[in-house]
């Protein structure tokens, strides 16, 4: 599975993550390319989740990280450069369903996983083939659930469970209360629940 | 949204609702799901859209360490000319300040007696000359010859 990045982010040493992070101030392109290795996936992920398109989604990527090459020179370092990475990304998803005018709660559920399946990595072959479809099934499932969200559940889920973002870093990023992001959390995982619950046991509906 | 306002200025258990199995065991899914992975071309891609902007800030960066320390040479050099070249006036009765009554009537009296001496020369306006004329007058003018003839 595609979790090289990912690994890469949660794991570096942060002695060394703090040096990188210097250097990419320092507007290093070296330095820079390493932090796009460490990151590039989660925010693509991210991205595609908060953005139906997938093209669309790769395009405001590159756009993501094209904005913190030219302002980590500015980076403060008060919050996490994961939280400030993240922050450009959903600014960024945010501006782009404002130019849409389209409200991300209307967006369809045929923008399903048909869409990113191009972008998924192999599965591991090591995996028993049922279990493999039944994952993809259910990733499937999941994933509709996060897109038939409203765009405000959604990030909050997205930013929260996926990618282990702190409440207060959460509530600073969209301005609004911890309490507020808490409830969001609450009930965009009860509307998951929903969607699993209606998939695994169909008849109890 | 009125909903999820309510819901966290209502509920002080918000955070033992957030930990029930359900929630997790969705949260745990959430995490679960696969990493999405971009391609080489997205990547290389974006390294052609970084590639000018860095040669831009090279560029900047260059101009910057040349600009800096000339313009700080040219501060200084027109600090140092300007000091150097500065001419003091001289001072002069004309350029006296004259601030109060007196010392305008001091100054107005020099001046009167200096003009007075250029045209008539030492005489009757030079209180000095008066003064030297005065003393002549009453100088003796007579001698012990005289004093003997008597």
């Amino acid at each position: 599975m595609g979790v090289t990045g990912l690994s890469v982010a949660r794991t570096t040493d942060p002695a060394a993550e703090a040096a990188l992070i210097d250097r990419c101030r320092q507007q290093d392109p070296v330095a820079f390319g390493k932090f796009v290795d460490a990151y590039q996936n989660r925010v693509f992920g991210f991205v595609r989740r908060m953005v139906p398109n997938v093209e669309e989604a790769a395009d405001i990527t590159q756009e993501v990280f094209i904005r913190a090459y030219q302002s980590f020179n500015r980076f403060d370092g008060r919050s996490s450069v994961r939280t400030w990475l993240f922050r450009i990304a959903y600014n960024l998803c945010v501006d782009r369903s404002r130019k849409v005018d389209r409200s991300p709660s209307e967006t369809s559920l045929q923008m399903g996983g048909d869409d990113g399946e191009e972008t998924m990595d192999v599965a591991d072959s090591r995996w028993e083939p049922e279990k493999v479809a039944l994952d993809d099934e259910l990733a499937g499932v999941v994933e509709r659930g996060i897109e038939s969200m409203s765009e405000k559940l959604r990030s909050v889920l997205l930013l929260h469970d996926r990618e282990d973002l702190p409440y207060e870093d959460i509530a600073k990023m969209l301005s609004v209360p911890v309490g507020t992001v808490k409830s969001r959390l609450f009930l965009a995982r009860a509307h998951l629940q929903q969607v699993l619950s209606a998939y695994l046991n169909p008849e109890a509906i | 949204m009125k909903r999820e306002n309510n819901m966290s200025q209502q509920d002080p258990n918000l955070d033992a609702k957030l930990t029930t199995s359900a929630q997790r065991q969705v949260a745990d899914t959430v995490r679960a799901l696969p990493e999405e992975t971009v391609s080489l071309a997205w990547r290389s891609a974006l390294n052609e859209r970084l590639a000018p902007i860095a040669a831009k800030k090279v560029r900047v960066r260059r101009v910057g360490w040349l600009w800096k320390p000339t313009a700080g040479l040219a501060m200084a050099g027109a600090l140092a000319v300007a000091v150097m070249f500065r001419i003091a006036p001289s001072p002069t009765i004309s350029s006296v300040s004259v601030s109060s009554g007196v010392e305008a009537n001091l100054v107005a009296f020099h001046q009167q007696s200096e003009v007075a001496y250029d045209v008539a020369g030492p005489g009757l306006a030079n209180p000095d000359a008066i003064e030297k004329t005065t003393g002549k007058n009453t100088e003796p003018n007579w001698t012990e010859d005289d004093l003997s003839s008597l």
